[in-house]
Order: C-alpha cells, then sequence, then structure tokens
C-alpha cells in the first residue's frame, strides 16, 4: 500500500517539472494538429459517404470499418517503413520528429473521423434525407447542409478522434523515438518512467493525460449542449 | 469426466516432477538479440529446469531482485552489482562473459582520437549529434562514466538527444539521425538496417563485463544457484560459445572469462 500511496504523493510534486510542461505542450501540438487536420479531410469524405450513392462506396465503407480498429503498432510499423533513410520517402528525412507523429496519429484519427461522420449523416430520418434530395442541389451544397443538421455527431467524432490519438503509445513511440525535449509526449513518457520504476512521475503524466480528456470532452459535450 | 481426470493427472505430475521454472532478468542488450534465451535453451535441455527471461534496464533488473521478483539477474554495472553483492542479496555469483561497448557514428565521418575519453571529447568539440539512454541501463552508465571524464556536460547541450528507452531504439535514432552513440556490441551487431560504423575505438575503459547473480531466498533459489553455476562450468562455457555462433554468425561477440580453477 505504501508503494501506492508513495506514487500518489511523488505524482502530484512531479507535476511542477518544467519538463513535464514541455512534454504536455508537444502532446497538445502533435495530438491537436493530427485530430484537426484528420476532421478536414474526414468531415467532406464522411459526409459523401453517408449521403452518397457512387462506384467504390462498400468498397470504402469496409475500408473506414477496418480503419477504424487499426492496431496502433502496425500503423507506426508501416509508417516507419515508408520514412526509414533508405525507404521510399527516406528522403524526407522524417523519422523520428514531431511530424512523423502528427502523420502516424493522422492515420489513426482519419477512419474515425470518416466513419462516425457517415453513420451520423446515414441515421438522419428518411424524410430528412428526401427532403434533401428534393432541393436538387449539387453534392457539395448537399452535404453542407446534411452536416449541419448533424454538427453535434461531428463533434463526437472530433471527440473521438482526439481521444484515440492523444491516448496511444504503440505509433508515436516507433515513429517518434521519445527523444527528449524533440518527440517525447505524455503516453511515451509513462512508458519510459513505469519501465524504470519511477511510479510517481509516471502516475504523474498519466493525471495530466486524464485531465487533458476531461477537459476536451466535457467542453466538447457543453458545445453540443449549448445548441 | 475422464477429461478432467486427465488434466487432474497433468497437473499432479507438474507439481512433483520437480522441474522448478527459474525467473532470469538481463539487460535488454542480452535479451533483445535473444542471446540469453539461445544460452539457457542449452541449460533447459542438460537439466530439465524451464528458464523464463525477461529484459529490463541494469537498474531496474536489480530492483527486481530486491523485491525477490526474479530467480537470477545478468547485469553489467560493476558498482551496483557490488552494492548488491555487499548487502548480502546474491547467493552466488560470478562474470559469465564479456563483451565490449562500440561508439558508432555516421558512415564517413571519422574520429581521429583512440581513447574512449578523447572520442567524447571529440564528439563534443564537432558539437555530436550524439544519442544517449538514459534509463538506468549499463550502457547509459558507462556512457555517463565517460562524459564526466572527458568533462563534458553532455545531457545539458543540445546536441545531445536522450531517448529514455532501450538499446535497439536508441540505435534506430542515432542511425536515422547520423548521431553518434555508445551501443553494446550485441546489440550493435543484431540490430538491422543501421546506417552507423563502429569507430573502432579501442579502449580498456569500453570493456563490457556481465556477471550473474542468483538472489538469495527466492522459491527457486537451488535451480537459480545451479544455472549461475552451470554457466561458468564447462558445458556453459561451450552453451554461450555455441549461442554466440547461432546468433551472430561469429564465436568472439561475448568472450567467456578464463577458466576458474577451485
Amino acid at each position: 500500500m505504501d508503494l501506492i500511496l508513495d506514487a500518489i504523493a511523488d505524482a502530484f510534486a512531479s507535476l511542477s517539472d518544467p519538463e513535464l510542461i514541455e512534454v504536455v505542450a508537444l502532446t497538445l501540438v502533435v495530438s491537436g494538429l493530427a485530430a484537426i487536420s484528420s476532421l478536414a479531410l474526414g468531415v467532406p469524405v464522411g459526409a459523401a459517404l453517408g449521403l452518397g450513392r457512387f462506384r467504390g462506396r462498400g468498397t470504402l465503407r469496409v475500408a473506414v470499418d477496418v480503419g477504424m480498429g487499426l492496431p496502433p503498432v502496425l500503423v507506426g510499423l508501416a509508417l516507419l517503413l515508408l520514412l526509414w533513410r533508405s525507404g521510399p520517402l527516406g528522403s524526407l528525412r522524417l523519422t523520428f520528429t514531431p511530424t512523423a507523429m502528427v502523420m502516424a496519429q493522422f492515420l489513426l484519427a482519419l477512419p474515425i473521423v470518416v466513419g462516425l461522420t457517415a453513420s451520423v449523416i446515414e441515421s438522419l430520418p428518411a424524410a430528412a434525407l428526401e427532403q434533401l434530395e428534393a432541393l436538387k442541389l449539387n453534392r457539395v451544397d448537399r452535404s453542407r447542409l446534411a452536416l449541419v443538421e448533424v454538427w453535434p455527431g461531428v463533434v463526437g467524432a472530433a471527440v473521438a478522434a482526439f481521444g484515440r490519438v492523444v491516448s496511444e503509445v504503440g505509433a508515436v513511440l516507433i515513429v517518434g523515438g521519445n527523444i527528449s525535449g524533440e518527440t517525447r509526449v505524455l503516453t511515451t513518457l509513462i512508458v519510459q518512467e513505469s519501465r524504470q520504476a519511477r511510479f510517481g512521475p509516471a502516475l504523474g503524466a498519466g493525471i495530466v493525460l486524464l485531465v487533458i480528456s476531461l477537459i476536451v470532452n466535457v467542453s466538447l459535450s457543453r458545445i453540443r449542449g449549448a445548441r | 469426466m475422464r477429461l478432467g481426470l486427465a488434466v487432474a493427472g497433468l497437473m499432479l505430475v507438474a507439481a512433483c516432477g520437480g522441474n522448478q521454472a527459474i525467473l532470469v532478468a538481463a539487460g535488454t542488450t542480452l535479451v533483445d538479440s535473444g542471446f540469453v534465451e539461445e544460452v539457457a535453451g542449452d541449460f533447459t535441455a542438460q537439466t530439465g529446469t524451464d528458464v523464463d527471461v525477461i529484459g529490463e534496464a541494469t537498474a531496474q533488473v536489480l530492483a527486481l531482485a530486491r523485491s525477490g521478483s526474479v530467480d537470477v539477474t545478468i547485469t553489467h554495472a560493476p558498482d551496483l552489482e557490488a552494492e548488491f553483492e555487499a548487502d548480502g542479496l546474491a547467493s552466488r555469483s560470478a562474470t559469465v562473459f564479456t563483451s565490449r561497448f562500440v561508439i558508432a557514428g555516421p558512415p564517413g565521418v571519422e574520429l581521429e582520437a583512440r581513447s574512449a575519453v578523447t572520442a567524447f571529447q571529440e564528439i563534443a568539440s564537432r558539437q555530436g549529434p550524439f544519442v544517449g539512454r538514459e534509463d538506468g541501463s549499463g550502457t547509459s552508465l558507462v556512457e555517463s562514466a565517460i562524459w564526466q571524464l572527458a568533462e563534458v556536460d553532455a545531457p545539458a547541450q543540445s546536441w545531445y538527444l536522450s531517448t529514455g528507452q532501450g538499446m535497439g531504439l536508441t540505435l534506430q535514432v542515432a542511425s536515422e539521425r547520423s548521431a553518434f552513440v555508445l551501443a553494446e556490441l550485441g546489440t550493435f551487431l543484431s540490430t538491422g538496417e543501421l546506417a552507423l560504423v563502429d569507430s573502432d575505438v579501442d579502449d580498456p575503459a569500453l570493456q563490457n563485463s556481465y556477471r550473474a547473480m542468483s538472489v538469495v531466498g527466492t522459491e527457486s533459489s537451488t535451480a537459480a544457484d545451479s544455472f549461475v553455476g552451470w554457466l561458468v562450468s564447462a558445458d556453459g562455457r561451450a552453451a554461450i560459445e555455441r549461442a554466440n555462433v547461432e546468433i551472430f554468425d561469429r564465436p568472439d561477440v561475448y568472450r567467456t572469462p578464463a577458466p576458474l580453477r577451485d
């Protein structure tokens, strides 16, 4: 029991560590950029998937469903292979950089945004969809109108995407390398500290991660509630 | 019903068979390459005692041993090992094999220095970059000792990258960042796709010596003692030599010390 109590006490003491603040900042930037870029691409694609009757729609739907459950370590490995200096994108010199981490998390977040956006649009009442059809708008305007209808669901997709990437460790450890001051984020810090049995700082980083998730979830659900 | 009886029978055999399993914790350098498991396989074949192997940084291995969670440790940090033995926690201990540390760097960048300390000073004067582990491993302890002798506060420099992770990942980062790194020879040889070359600095300070200790008072302490004894026996030495060839295709990565006379 002492072990756990000591760890909790140390955890709170570690919260004022300036290095931890740097790690928190990088975590927010990396996962924030990944979530935003996955929204930018994923929401229009998801809307098209939800509304559309186009060739390859079934295949895309299956791909998105598979993608929503992609193992992060596999995404990390695939990206590492692509970015490795002697690999196809090696000339970009992106291995073990924050950019590579954003790319990995973007790939993990994208199928979630696409899939959830498509789902909320598909769940619109049939009457609403018929009305949309009747307006004889072009595809883009139709998607836009549909998205306005379901925007709380899109906010939910954003939360889910951010929540997934901010808490994953497999991909960012493989492509980031946990370099101090450069690619160390909360999850890789927790791995590092727990492997060295420094449970206090590990738990401290865990508390921050939990608080971030809470703040994001609560503020986004308030946006939704304010409608 | 029959199946139940068969299962119960098997459990009885397992319980009475005396096949104690031992848990060995070794530095990640030895485990990442598969070397310790290869050696331990021969012990199991010869004695029937199963050996499970886990890899952790040396400091963590010894912490696990202090808590009684493992039966045998194989580490490479003489000071920490001496402390462990002085505390009366080792039942049997022996230096089982040695290797060396490699100062590796990007191809085409040759170090002029021929000693570890001057090589580190040269790396510092060219502003690295250098990738360190800072994870409580035997390798990172040796690295900090050399930086101290070189009178360079490396971790405070902007050209110093710290991974806080194992040898394999640290080598990858060094390779991809065209950086220097202090690596243990076995892991250096067994990590694939590295664009790094051995600077061939040969210095007694880069000697790396592994000590096996059986931990006092664990459940399998008898088997743990015999494992440590076996490692320095003729059979154990033969197994170590065979594992070298098996894993590294050469006999001399981990060398056994001159035979001990009892």
